[in-house]
């Protein structure tokens, strides 16, 4: 690396600490620092000078409704992810065998009923305020996931829903996990995820109005129009 | 979860435990990492959308992807603090560009502000962080005007290199260039501690 490439690449970690690239040249930089420990150290070097700009603003005390909006809406949270989790536990162990064989079949002959009759699961209803129906429901493994790989839930407000993963296989070859409402025995499409580096997930589950399940299956690159593989998880929406 | 659950109190922990466990869905934690960092992270995003409310906004996304962990804390970005920073600071700028409301406030004298906050909302806690942020702007203050605008544009305007080079009628890497040397020569006063005249020999 020349001494000129060398000051070039340093504007470029400069801009990029600081949020002045575009995203196109933040990720080409990306890839480069991946594997450069030399840019990387430069970067490091550069984080207090970011942090200064950070802390250098005038200090204002905020507002006390503010922690106590957040405070609440973090405690509701920790107790449906706790209640969804004893429930999820609860269920895997005495997960009925049936689902084995049903969901053993060939790829879109898997196709829901089963899971519907399986556990009529529903984690828990919350009711706030009157009209808003807010439900934490457990993500069950079914039987193309190797056993102790799955690990997710549903939380659903209002006919929309919110897929929270903390633990599934990875993928390889640029595939993705889909997510699939099931609705009288056909599945359509909802959204696609790829995992964090350290496994989790999240992914939107955009239209649960009518639906009875919400099943997850491997595909390729883009996600499908149809499933291509049987799910490796599933929830009952009762 | 609950039996392996830490029993000191979350007050004791270091920064990164008790990340750790507010992404384990620790909400005792969770305040305590508020309390800690709620602060800081109001400020600045004040500092950039300029509106109460809309700061309030902010925070209450940024620390809920935080709570929701589709903000994660990376090690390889720094502190905890700068890290929860850095997430605030990239919703504010998204809310910026959301709201496409009145051009963002780029200059450095934030006297007129300060002046304005209700004295008896003030803390203790606010005074020490208040202390610091004068003594880093003054470290700011240092730097060339050609160099701190380009920053202050980028870092609480949300412009970027391209957009600044144009407002200012400028190559691009000529504002790069001011960026790094306006971060280094930063870097180097905190580093010593001091204001310094002229700071970039020895960087690197």
């Amino acid at each position: 690396v020349s001494g000129a490439d060398h000051d070039d690449r340093r504007d470029d970690l400069a801009a990029y600490v600081i949020g002045a690239l575009d995203a196109g040249e933040a990720q080409l930089l990306e890839a480069h620092l991946a594997g450069c420990s030399e840019c990387r150290r430069y970067l490091r070097a550069l984080w207090p000078a970011v942090d200064s700009l950070a802390t250098s603003v005038p200090q204002l005390e905020p507002p006390a409704e503010l922690r106590l909006r957040l405070v609440t809406t973090v405690r509701e949270e920790a107790q449906r992810i706790a209640a969804a989790e004893r429930e999820g536990a609860g269920r895997v162990r005495q997960r009925p065998t049936g689902w084995r064989r049903v969901f053993a079949r060939p790829a879109v002959a898997f196709a829901v009923g089963a899971i519907v009759c399986g556990a009529a699961a529903i984690g828990y209803v919350v009711r706030d305020g009157g009209s808003t129906s807010r439900s934490v429901i457990p993500v069950r493994p079914m039987a193309a996931a190797p056993a102790g790989s799955v690990s997710a839930s549903l939380t659903t407000i209002d006919g929309q829903a919110t897929l929270r993963v903390r633990r599934m296989p990875p993928l390889h070859g640029g595939r993705v996990y889909e997510v699939w409402a099931e609705r009288g025995g056909k599945l359509r499409a909802e959204s696609t995820f790829v995992l964090r580096r350290d496994g989790t997930a999240m992914a939107a589950v955009p239209n649960l109005d009518g639906a009875t399940a919400v099943l997850v299956t491997e595909e390729p690159r883009g996600g499908s129009a149809h499933p291509t593989s049987p799910p490796l998880a599933g929830a009952s929406l009762g | 979860m609950a039996s392996s659950r830490d029993t000191r109190s979350p007050e004791r922990l270091a920064d990164e435990e008790l990340a750790a466990l507010v992404d384990a869905k620790d909400s005792a934690a969770f305040e305590v990492f508020y309390d800690r960092h709620g602060g800081a992270a109001y400020s600045l995003a004040h500092r950039i959308v300029g509106d109460r409310q809309l700061a309030e906004d902010v925070i209450q996304e940024a620390f809920l992807s935080i709570w929701r962990s589709s903000a994660r804390y990376d090690p390889t970005r720094g502190s905890v603090r700068s890290w929860t920073l850095g997430v605030v600071r990239n919703r504010a700028i998204d809310a910026l560009r959301r709201t496409s409301g009145p051009a963002p406030k780029l200059d450095l004298d934030d006297a007129a502000l300060l002046e304005s906050q209700a004295a008896p909302e003030r803390t203790e806690s606010e005074a020490i962080r208040r202390d610091a942020a004068e003594w880093v702007r003054g470290a700011v203050g240092k730097l060339p005007r050609e160099q701190s605008e380009v920053i202050m544009l980028a870092y609480f305007g949300g412009f970027s290199h391209s957009e600044i080079a144009s407002m200012l009628d400028a190559p691009l890497g000529t504002i790069k260039g001011r960026m790094r040397l306006g971060l280094e020569k930063l870097r180097e006063t905190l580093a010593e501690g001091l204001p310094v005249e002229n700071g970039l020999e020895g960087a690197g």
